[in-house]
């Protein structure tokens, strides 16, 4: 436990903790005062119902990105500054180690989430939508089994991967999952090899747009689709076998 | 306590350490002497359990615990000396009521204030003593010092070099990986030369070596191997 209350520690004191942290609450003040707008067609969308679930879709991007930007360094930069090797002369298993730094990583990533959470609450109490405040912390667990997926996959990538590869690779995928509604309506669209390829890419890209999609759907009272939020759990189980099976040659 | 045989690593198609054998006793600072690159720091690894071995044995005595400093030690930067030592006695799952006690105990052996200073205005110095620290605690039986002088300046060396002749002094068996000659010469009672990570010779301070210093010894040896 130590070991991930230090790393959490380490972890916010990180500029890039803070700069995306106020960075998303601009954002949602923005759209909250009413200076920002989002507009379909030229038509602007000033309705709760349309906005909400868009701006958390706009949180939830932001979030998983500050998941692979807080996710991909951690266990790396313990075998590049050697204090793996006080901790691992310790009695304390790879396994154990990766598993303890990979906690520190969620830890972090979902208290950056909460951060824009929280900074979500002005935006309803702006909309006169105070009375559904109480539906931001299922809404909150709900976008968090996305990120948590993102601080697996990418923890496990910087174990089996040099680190600009994984991080490269992490990005790729996590913008794959936030834009997964795009590349299913691409391969509706494109034929032949590009349309396979696609298919492909669907099959090996978690669904984060689906995931965390679920807490604006639940936010408004829309029906939530739980075999969505059971696929990214399963996704989740499989990067957390990944952890405890692969562990480094040389330390 | 330790005795390696035929220790053997290889990385790719380069052979590190090669039939490297030596034994040490207790109670005696052991030095591992060499250039850089000639396989110390991988044999100290492969002791540590941190490397596999490709070859050969390491016998230890049964229990023996191992406490060791690397050699450019690293420490959260936001915690101070007692947090750190209180982090690594947390893993070690030393009790708390022991470690309290002990960890004050081993900040005053290295000469370092039970204070709120934090290891970010800790110079060089100070932060190899802190090393030293963490890997005195629970007592270990055998001492692993890699590298424990490099970087620092002339006062550094010698407040180390003395906190390695007091820890001699209490009875610890010590490894200590230097290529700093005179820094052995004063603390250590035996040796050995690596040089691409072969035995090139050994070291003895009790033998006389025909009246050459360990200087003349090593230049001998490491020359030798260049020819």
């Amino acid at each position: 436990m130590i070991i991930a209350v230090t790393a959490l520690k380490e972890k916010i004191r990180k500029k890039v903790f803070y700069i995306v942290s106020i960075l998303g609450i601009l954002i949602l003040v923005l759209f909250s005062t009413g200076t920002g707008t989002i507009s379909i067609n030229g038509e602007e969308i000033t309705d709760y119902k349309l906005l909400s679930p868009i701006l958390l879709n706009i949180i939830n991007a932001i979030s998983c990105v500050m998941a692979v930007v807080l996710s991909l360094n951690t266990i790396p930069d313990e075998y590049e500054r050697k204090t793996s090797h006080l901790v691992l002369i310790r009695e304390v298993s790879q396994r154990t180690y990766h598993a303890w730094l990979t906690a520190a990583n969620i830890m972090a990533s979902l208290l950056a989430e909460l951060i824009l959470f929280v900074s979500f609450l002005i935006f309803m109490a702006a909309k006169n939508h105070g009375g559904d405040m109480w539906k931001l912390l299922p809404a909150f667990f709900i976008s968090a089994v996305g990120v948590i997926l993102v601080c697996v996959m990418t923890s496990w990538l910087s174990i089996v991967l040099p680190k600009i590869v994984a991080g490269t690779l992490s990005v790729i995928l996590v913008l794959a999952g936030v834009f997964y509604n795009l590349l299913e309506l691409l391969n509706s669209i494109v034929g032949g090899f590009g349309g396979k390829l696609l298919k492909g890419i669907l099959h090996i890209v978690p669904n984060l747009h689906g995931i965390q999609g679920q807490a604006g759907e639940f936010l408004v009272n829309n029906r939530v689709d739980v075999h969505l939020l059971l696929t990214g759990l399963l996704w989740i189980y499989v990067f957390v076998i990944a952890l405890g099976l692969f562990r480094r040659k040389e330390v | 306590m330790l005795e390696c045989k035929n220790l053997k690593k290889i990385y790719g198609k380069k052979c590190v350490v090669n039939n490297l054998s030596f034994s040490i006793n207790n109670g005696e600072v052991f030095a591992l002497l060499g250039s850089n690159g000639a396989g110390k720091t991988t044999t100290i690894k492969m002791i540590l359990g941190l490397t596999k071995k490709d070859g050969g044995e390491i016998i230890m005595h049964d229990g023996v615990k191992i406490g060791y400093s690397p050699d450019t030690p690293y420490f959260p930067p936001f915690l101070n000396g007692s947090e750190v030592l209180s982090y690594y006695a947390d893993i070690q799952k030393i009790p708390k009521k022991e470690s309290g006690e002990e960890i004050a105990k081993l900040l005053n052996t290295v000469g370092l204030e039970e204070d709120k200073t934090k290891i970010k205005n800790y110079s060089k110095g100070m932060l190899q003593r802190l090393a030293f620290a963490q890997a005195l605690l629970g007592s270990p039986d055998l001492l692993i010092l890699d590298e424990p002088t490099a970087g620092l300046d002339v006062m550094g060396r010698i407040e180390i070099i003395k906190l390695i002749g007091r820890l001699k002094e209490a009875g610890k068996t010590i490894i200590l990986n230097s290529h700093i000659l005179s820094d052995i010469e004063q603390v250590c009672d035996r040796g050995i030369i690596i040089g691409n990570g072969n035995l090139l010779g050994t070291w003895d301070k009790k033998e006389e070596h025909y009246g050459k210093s360990l200087q003349d010894i090593f230049i001998e040896r490491i020359g030798g191997m260049r020819e």
